[in-house]
């Protein structure tokens, strides 16, 4: 089922504009963000681009955000778009950033844990050298960083679990890929080639959930966290112009039925697959996490926005990875903003 | 029914927002970066 979420208002213009329920608190003009996490009064930001890497903030006021600290990434390549914390942790991405530099020739792949006990003065603890490009997007809890990474013998990310509980040694506990993947251990190469593979997964319990990019979702068993096992995978047919990005369990069920949601990533260049439907968000009755259904797509017409959505970027990309009591889901759409969206009024 | 929504505005020199992530803060405060560049916080007051 399809539904079409109402419109802006249609004036024009680049200033901010939102529905009457809204206040705007405060704009910062800051280098752009890939992700940022809060926990208490500190807010940390990974930079899309270098040379900045990762800024903390203090955010107590949330009128006047302070900046504590800065960190840049470690080599001229490598952007450090990611960044999550635990307690007195930071554990931040290294990936190659195209551009000027060799690929093939690229050293900084990987992870970095920081100690941020004094916000103001991170300190390094570790750097784990992963492969290829290194490492995008993860999850953290106090035991285990859960990392997307590239992996020799593989083509595509795939999922690398590692024990973090000692942050100077953190061990490589076990790995999950996609059938195609594993080219060194004999798989068939994907047809799509790197395309098919991991964006990331967010651990739920015992199972995570993942974004498998050209290749739809999966659900994977991780009560044994050595082994973590397939418990379902599904592929869009016929394929849907933009890559999945992230999928999401909720906690708490919703009209007696388990929910996920998900986001399709919408490119800066859709090639030949301009005007085709922009990426929408999707909930699903993960009642049985082996037969995962779809429930809604959630598309914003064009007019969603006063930017041009067919020159721009307009659609989905990133949730909030909480879905609280109120059911209320906020998602940002690029050019159409941030959205919040009741997702258990699918069909209302 | 009043669909809650914000557009920021974009960063100098860029065409179009890129809203890229959010967080809620403890306080029910949204954070939102842009791709390219800027941050906005945003109160959400609910349906009224």
């Amino acid at each position: 089922m399809t539904e079409v979420l109402p419109s802006a208002e249609s004036d024009s213009g680049t200033a901010p504009r939102a529905s009457s329920n809204i206040r705007h608190l405060c704009r910062m003009e800051i280098a752009g963000g890939g992700q940022i996490v809060i926990d208490g009064k500190y807010a940390y930001i990974g930079h899309q681009h270098r040379p900045q890497g990762t800024t903390i903030l203090d955010i107590s006021d949330p009128r006047k955000p302070k900046i504590l600290s800065t960190l840049t990434p470690n080599h001229p390549w490598s952007h450090s778009h990611k960044a999550r914390v635990v307690g007195d942790l930071m554990v931040v991405n290294s990936e190659y950033e195209r551009g000027p530099g060799q690929h093939g020739e690229y050293p900084d792949g990987g992870f970095r844990i920081y100690d941020v006990k004094d916000r103001s003065n991170p300190k390094l603890v570790t750097f784990v050298k992963t492969h290829g490009k290194g490492v995008h997007r993860f999850d953290l809890d106090e035991n285990y960083a859960y990392i997307s990474t590239e992996v020799e013998g593989f083509v595509g990310n795939i999922l690398v679990i590692y024990d973090i509980r000692t942050p100077s040694k953190p061990l490589e506990v076990s790995r999950w890929w996609m059938d195609g993947q594993n080219v060194a251990g004999g798989d068939e190469p994907h047809l799509r080639r790197a395309e098919h593979r991991l964006h990331h997964a967010m651990r739920c319990g015992s199972e995570m959930y993942a974004g498998c990019w050209m290749s739809g979702i999966s659900i994977i068993d991780v009560s044994d966290i050595s082994r973590p096992r397939t418990m379902s995978r599904y592929e869009y047919d016929p394929p849907c112009p933009e890559p999945t990005h992230t999928f999401l369990k909720v906690q708490h069920r919703i009209g007696g039925k388990q929910i996920a949601v998900s986001t399709e990533e919408e490119r800066s260049h859709r090639g030949a697959d301009a005007g085709k439907p922009h990426a929408p968000l999707r909930t699903w009755d993960v009642s049985d996490s082996t037969k995962p259904k779809l429930l809604y797509s959630y598309y914003l017409p064009e007019s969603a926005t006063p930017y041009p959505a067919d020159k721009v970027r307009f659609g989905t990309h990133q949730l909030r990875e909480q879905v609280d009591e109120d059911n209320l889901l906020y998602v940002t759409w690029f050019a159409g903003g941030l959205r919040i969206v009741d997702i258990s009024r699918g069909d209302s | 029914m009043n669909r809650p929504y914000v557009i920021p505005k974009p960063g100098d020199g860029v065409a179009a927002p890129l809203t890229n992530d959010v967080f809620k803060d403890d306080r029910g405060l949204l954070w939102v970066t842009d791709k390219e560049r800027g941050l906005d916080v945003i109160e959400y007051r609910g349906d009224s």
